[in-house]
């Protein structure tokens, strides 16, 4: 973990993605640390990459990409995990994460992680590629889990149905086998969850929840039918009321990231809501330490 | 069946078949759907770089030309370099040139604000000509501002505001300075152009990468100079 750790308290992240690229980013006094789609950072030069050295100094950097295209049959991409430390080593990162997904196959590169059959296949498959990453990048390496539809058509569209483990199992077993480290993204979790009529809450809770080093919150939306993520939108209250029930759950308090488009800033409002939630589980969730610390 | 034939039929649904194999049948809504994300979201990549073509709405050839041969890196300059190598061959294809033309400017432009050395060196890389822009009157006065090449000599005060990043509203970048620069050497035929490189090391390595440099052409000269001696001129 590289010394630029965050304080205790600090617990309100922000995400810059490609929208603050070569813009004005303004970061709210609440956010404590940022969180860099490396995919559009590591990339930039010119003014783009000047912000990020601006704000080298002002706030903890940590790191997420979907580029390692971690569930994909393709061959790892070296020259991309060698990119990746470089930039991490460069910006001091606390740590970098990729998600359980596939995002190209046979060469072919997409913005968009795909879906995948939960199998022992698989599993094994991407244990063995998040040791070869863990051997590259010399931080800690998190896996975050994406919105998968599975339980709805999605089935239809892989046909082995045999040996398929549900989405909790399959991250439970990633995270135990690869001995590594989860960012939940909870609106995501959420949206699975939703699509198979099951309760958000109960299936976080069947997560190693010891093993979850930060959360991602961001809005949703209906696009074709579907729920999707959006950085857009405005923080469900279905979300909200999860994220208060999970935090609630948590045995410590855990760094939160805020997945909001930086070009339209996050409203005061929400921001007041959030991060007034947040400080009141971290009293709890310390008056509850002391107390342990009593009893003891 | 394995993980790799499932990924494959996965994304043959999604794609079609020439990219991933055989597929039949139609496809699926959520195959649909997951295919309309992913353009999106390469809309969204592209948009810094196009976005004036985007917002004429004649984003359609460079899409095809992405559906056919899909990007192979994350890095958005890697599918910009294909696609002016694929340019550079496609004279002859029923394409508006004047449109493709000006993204090819587009991507140049896009470099000189954000792209490192490798962004130029896949425009150099790329046949662009001097002739393409010119039949679309490009003016080309705002990239000499922001690449900081500029006549007559700038003066010692001016060098060093280059050198902390900025010049009057353009960013001008020390690492896009020496592959920037060939490039708008070839642009501009060497013709009488006086480059000024920002700080006497990128002069150095200018000057090494330009004196060797075979593609400049038989005539092309360059006057290199260090800003506190003043012009080279031959």
């Amino acid at each position: 973990m590289s010394d630029r750790a965050m304080s205790e308290k600090s617990q309100l992240g922000m995400l810059l993605g490609r929208s603050a690229c070569g813009a004005t980013v303004d970061i709210p006094q609440e956010i404590s640390w940022l969180l860099l789609d490396c995919d559009v950072w590591m990339f930039t030069g010119g003014r783009s990459r000047a912000l990020i050295d601006t704000l080298l100094g002002e706030h903890p950097i940590a790191l997420s990409g979907r580029g390692m295209n971690l569930a994909s049959v393709d061959p790892m991409d070296f020259a991309y995990l060698k990119t990746l430390s470089r930039f991490a080593e460069e910006t001091q990162a606390m740590w970098a994460s990729d998600r359980l997904a596939f995002c190209g196959l046979d060469d072919r590169i997409f913005p968009q992680t795909f879906p995948m059959p939960y199998s022992e296949e698989l599993l094994s498959h991407v244990v063995s590629r998040i040791a070869v990453v863990r051997d590259i990048l010399e931080l800690p390496f998190l896996v975050e889990n994406i919105a998968t539809h599975a339980g709805t058509s999605c089935d239809t569209m892989f046909s082995n149905k045999k040996g398929r483990m549900s989405e909790v199992e399959f991250i439970t077993q990633v995270l135990e086998r690869a001995d590594c480290r989860m960012f939940l993204n909870l609106t995501a979790f959420m949206i699975t969850a939703m699509e198979q009529n099951a309760n958000p809450v109960q299936l976080v809770a069947q997560l190693p929840l010891e093993r979850l080093s930060a959360l991602r919150i961001c809005g949703h939306v209906v696009q074709s039918g579907f729920l999707v993520e959006s950085d857009t939108a405005a923080l469900s209250r279905e979300l909200c009321d999860v994220l208060e029930a999970v935090i609630a759950r948590l045995p410590n308090p855990v760094p939160i990231v805020w997945a909001r488009d930086s070009s339209t800033g996050i409203p005061r409002s929400e921001l007041s809501r959030i991060s007034g939630m947040l400080e009141h589980n971290f009293a709890r969730q310390s008056e509850r330490g002391q107390d342990q610390g009593l009893e003891t | 069946m394995s993980l790799a034939a499932e990924q494959r039929q996965f994304m043959a649904e999604l794609f079609g078949a020439e990219l991933f194999g055989e597929h039949e049948g139609e496809r699926s809504a959520l195959a649909e759907f997951y295919r309309q994300q992913a353009s999106s979201r390469l809309r969204e990549i592209l948009e810094p770089i196009y976005g004036e073509v985007l917002a004429a709405h004649e984003f359609e050839p460079y899409f095809r030309f992405l559906e056919e041969d899909p990007p192979r890196s994350m890095d958005p300059i890697e599918s910009v370099s294909r696609f002016l190598a694929w340019f550079a061959t496609s004279k002859s294809m029923d394409i508006d040139d004047c449109l493709l033309e000006r993204m090819s400017v587009l991507c140049c432009e896009y470099c000189v604000e954000n792209a490192p050395d490798a962004g130029w060196q896949a425009l150099e890389a790329s046949e662009l000509s001097a002739n393409s822009l010119h039949d679309v009157e490009v003016d080309l006065a705002p990239w000499v501002a922001k690449l900081g090449v500029l006549a007559p000599v700038p003066a010692r005060e001016q060098v060093d505001r280059w050198c902390t990043r900025d010049v009057d509203g353009f960013a001008c970048w020390p690492e896009t300075s020496p592959a920037a620069a060939r490039l708008l050497a070839r642009l501009y035929g060497l013709g009488g152009l006086r480059l000024e490189p920002k700080a006497p090391a990128l002069c150095e390595l200018a000057e090494h990468r330009f004196l060797g440099h075979r593609s400049l052409g038989q005539g092309s000269r360059l006057l290199l100079s260090d800003h506190e001696e003043g012009p080279v001129t031959e």
